[in-house]
């Protein structure tokens, strides 16, 4: 018996503000770290049409580009599996969420940001030139799996190296 | 008509495939969790204050490292292992569900990005399962299934209305658009939607019929609702083909013999 009344509460409750979570103006916003209430509005309204792409070039002590954009982590593309076994689909969703999420905030305060720094550690982790002092990162976005031209979507400060 | 019982030992399993496979992606994928890694621990700490605090932070470290993510889903795909397995007592089933939905839990905060409606589909199946598996006959496991059928039918009516309520759906571009990603897309279908657009409207406008019909299941008598669900066991095997989201397969289909044992019981027989 008490089981079914915490049953019905917990679950009563869970389902509730989950109701509420799918209206677009969230009239309930509550800290939720471990994503219990769902956003079930797949590619909706705004169908994801974009890849991202995270590129970076290392710079000399007079802020003079030393290299060309190297892309380090696109979208990755699926094997002829990927309706069974699709390992790289949570990298390729975790750069377009934290790049939606840096554009988001659009602020000086971004660069302490989880989405950030995740970024910048992906960048700064990649090999370089020698004499490099600093190295800046961008992520652009394309269509039609990369033939249309890259649209600019951030830019990080320079990082020293 | 499919009991309660039965829907839920065919729900456990179908939801432990997902998990399993689950699991054994991000296994596969735990260079991205190491030092320089989308996912990295270093960065990772940052998120709360807690995390770097002397008493916690060497607990957190071991759990929270790239091994200790891969040991977190070792043991979350060992569960889901014996969860597919039938025959063992409804209380073996319990434990191994609360191990998969504590370990799920913790993997969703350590990773901060990159989970999906299908990880938090497995979160509600999870936790309505364990109720049940703790008490299979007493209301509360009935309460812990109607709120994986309740979840399940939100689901599809919020996917549904917000396909229907953007202009960019109802104007027949979507799949497009989608199938023209890299993550999402196939270049082949892309290229017969761009040859014939009229395709990309009857599809999208599919989707949007799809979602907004199928909660009607739940009030359809069983082989009306079985029909309707086999459509929608369709749907997610096409997304998954040609999508690449085989964890809404197995998350989304297991609610389907949950919301099969409801169907047809909220309406009154004449």
């Amino acid at each position: 018996m008490v089981l079914t009344w915490i049953a019905a509460l917990v679950f009563g409750g869970w389902f509730a503000l989950s109701i509420l979570n799918q209206f677009p103006a969230r009239p309930v916003r509550i800290a939720d770290p471990f994503s219990l209430l769902p956003l079930w509005a797949f590619f909706a309204p705004n169908p994801g049409r974009y890849d991202y792409h995270l590129v970076y070039r290392d710079y000399d002590g007079g802020g003079e580009p030393l290299t060309p954009w190297r892309e380090v982590a696109a979208s990755a593309r699926r094997s002829a599996f990927g309706a069974l076994w699709n390992p790289g689909k949570r990298a390729s969703k975790a750069l377009m969420d934290y790049t939606q999420s840096i554009a988001r905030i659009n602020s000086p305060s971004v660069s302490v940001t989880v989405p950030y720094l995740s970024l910048l550690t992906v960048v700064m982790a990649q090999d370089g030139v020698r004499d490099a002092a600093a190295r800046r990162f961008v992520v652009v976005a394309t269509e039609r799996f990369g033939t249309s031209s890259p649209v600019f979507v951030l830019q990080s400060g320079m990082h020293g190296r | 008509m499919i009991d309660l019982a039965s829907g839920a030992a065919c729900a456990r399993e179908l939801s432990a495939v997902g998990s399993l496979i689950g699991s054994l992606e991000i296994i596969a994928g735990r260079r991205h969790y190491a030092t320089g890694g989308i996912f990295s621990q270093r960065v990772f700490t940052t998120r709360s204050a807690v995390l770097a605090d002397a008493r916690v932070a060497p607990f957190a470290g071991a759990l929270f490292s790239a091994p200790g993510v891969v040991r977190m889903h070792l043991v979350k795909a060992a569960a889901a292992a014996l969860l597919i397995v039938p025959g063992f007592d409804p209380a073996v089933y319990a434990a191994a569900l609360a191990l998969t939905l504590l370990l799920h839990c913790l993997w969703v905060y350590r990773t901060v990005a990159g989970a999906d409606g299908s990880d938090q589909m497995l979160t509600v199946v999870t936790a309505g399962l364990l109720v049940y598996f703790l008490a299979p006959h007493e209301l509360a496991g009935t309460i812990g299934l109607a709120f994986i059928a309740a979840q399940a039918l939100l689901a599809y009516t919020a996917a549904g209305v917000s396909k229907l309520l953007s202009p960019v759906w109802r104007s027949g571009r979507a799949l497009r658009l989608i199938f023209g990603t890299a993550s999402y897309g196939s270049e082949r279908l892309l290229r017969v939607l761009e040859a014939a657009p009229v395709l990309d409207r009857i599809g999208g406008w599919a989707t949007i019929v799809f979602e907004c019909t199928l909660p009607a299941a739940i009030l359809l008598p069983p082989d009306g609702a079985l029909a309707l669900l086999g459509l929608g066991v369709a749907f997610h095997a096409a997304c998954a083909l040609t999508m690449g989201l085989n964890g809404f397969f197995w998350q989304f289909v297991a609610t389907y013999p949950v919301i099969a044992a409801f169907s047809g019981r909220l309406i009154p027989p004449f």
